[in-house]
């Protein structure tokens, strides 16, 4: 797979872009999707791991967003929008493919292993880069435990770092809603962390 | 073992990883391939959704239309129990204004 991360444009190129497909010129849509399919790749490796899943969930972003492109209102930038069409793909992915809970926490690696020793410990010594991946792993292995609101909260509000607002605007959930379910997701994690603690000595 | 602690220094690690925004080869040739197989809605299909789009605004005019209609006939309906043997005569004031009155009592009959 090689890479190829072309950015760049304005808002005045998206608007531009988005007239000319919705007059019928629909090769403009490429610039699009080459505008912005970075970003949407980014996005996507929050909730899939597997690579063609990835592709799948960024291909329905685009046809989706194609679909619905007479929806957009100018009066918002045309990245906010398309970022609300790529969370709830990502949501609905969630949806579908639901594991089966009971094997994802298990057969910690010795790195995750190492790093919950070491943040356990008294004192608990600060985490490194060397242990960043298996913090990262740990994490990864918790979401994916977690039902697919809290695990989409998590990753929008905790490891993006969006606002309450932002999260409400790209989910289409009220703001007292999203403070809601992050306690809820907040509380699920805690508890599957404590979980995954307790087996790593069984 | 401090619970909240190693949840923070987690998610604090996993915000730190850079962002893995690497796109495949050709990949957006793949989207407008995609985009370009989607069915195209024929001339048929077209009118029907414009036709399923004009039934609230239609039910809305219909609507008023009626109401409309209705309150007329009940203006209207004043006079169109009137005996039949009224008629109506010119009834001018020394105030200027011209207005028409019902006479019941003429003789003659409007049928």
């Amino acid at each position: 797979m090689s890479l190829d991360t072309r950015q760049g444009g304005s808002p005045a190129d998206d608007t531009s872009a988005v007239l000319a497909v919705l007059g019928g010129d629909v090769a403009r849509f490429e610039e699009i999707v080459l505008r912005y399919q970075p970003r949407m790749f980014a996005m996507a490796r929050r909730y899939a791991r597997r690579e063609d899943e990835v592709q799948d969930i960024v291909q329905e972003i685009f046809i989706k967003s194609f679909q619905r492109l007479n929806t957009w209102r100018q009066d918002a930038p045309f990245e906010h929008w398309l970022m609300r069409i790529g969370v709830r793909v990502c949501y609905d992915f969630l949806r579908g493919h639901q594991r089966n809970k009971e094997s994802v926490l298990s057969d910690l690696t010795e790195d995750e292993s190492r790093w919950l020793e070491r943040a356990e410990a008294p004192g608990g010594g600060d985490s490194d880069g060397i242990d960043g991946d298996a913090a990262k792993s740990i994490v990864g292995r918790l979401l994916e435990q977690m039902s697919p609101s809290n695990r989409l909260i998590i990753n929008l509000l905790e490891i993006e770092d969006k606002s309450v607002k932002e999260v409400a605007a790209l989910t289409g959930w009220s703001v007292p809603l999203v403070k809601v379910r992050a306690f809820r997701a907040r509380a699920e994690m805690k508890k599957l962390l404590q979980k995954l603690s307790l087996d790593k000595f069984l | 073992m401090d619970l909240n602690k190693t949840l923070e220094r987690l998610i604090q690690e996993a915000r730190r990883r850079p962002v893995d925004d690497r796109v495949p080869y050709a990949f957006e040739s793949r989207v407008m391939h995609a985009i370009r197989q989607q069915p195209r809605a024929d001339v048929t299909t077209l009118w029907a959704r414009g036709l399923w789009q004009a039934v609230a605004p239609c039910v809305v005019l219909a609507a008023l239309a009626i109401t409309t209609s209705m309150k007329l006939q009940v203006a209207e309906g004043d006079y169109a129990y009137a005996s039949p043997n009224t008629e109506l005569t010119e009834n001018v004031d020394l105030g200027g204004s011209v207005g028409l009155e019902l006479n019941e009592n003429s003789g003659d009959s409007l049928w």
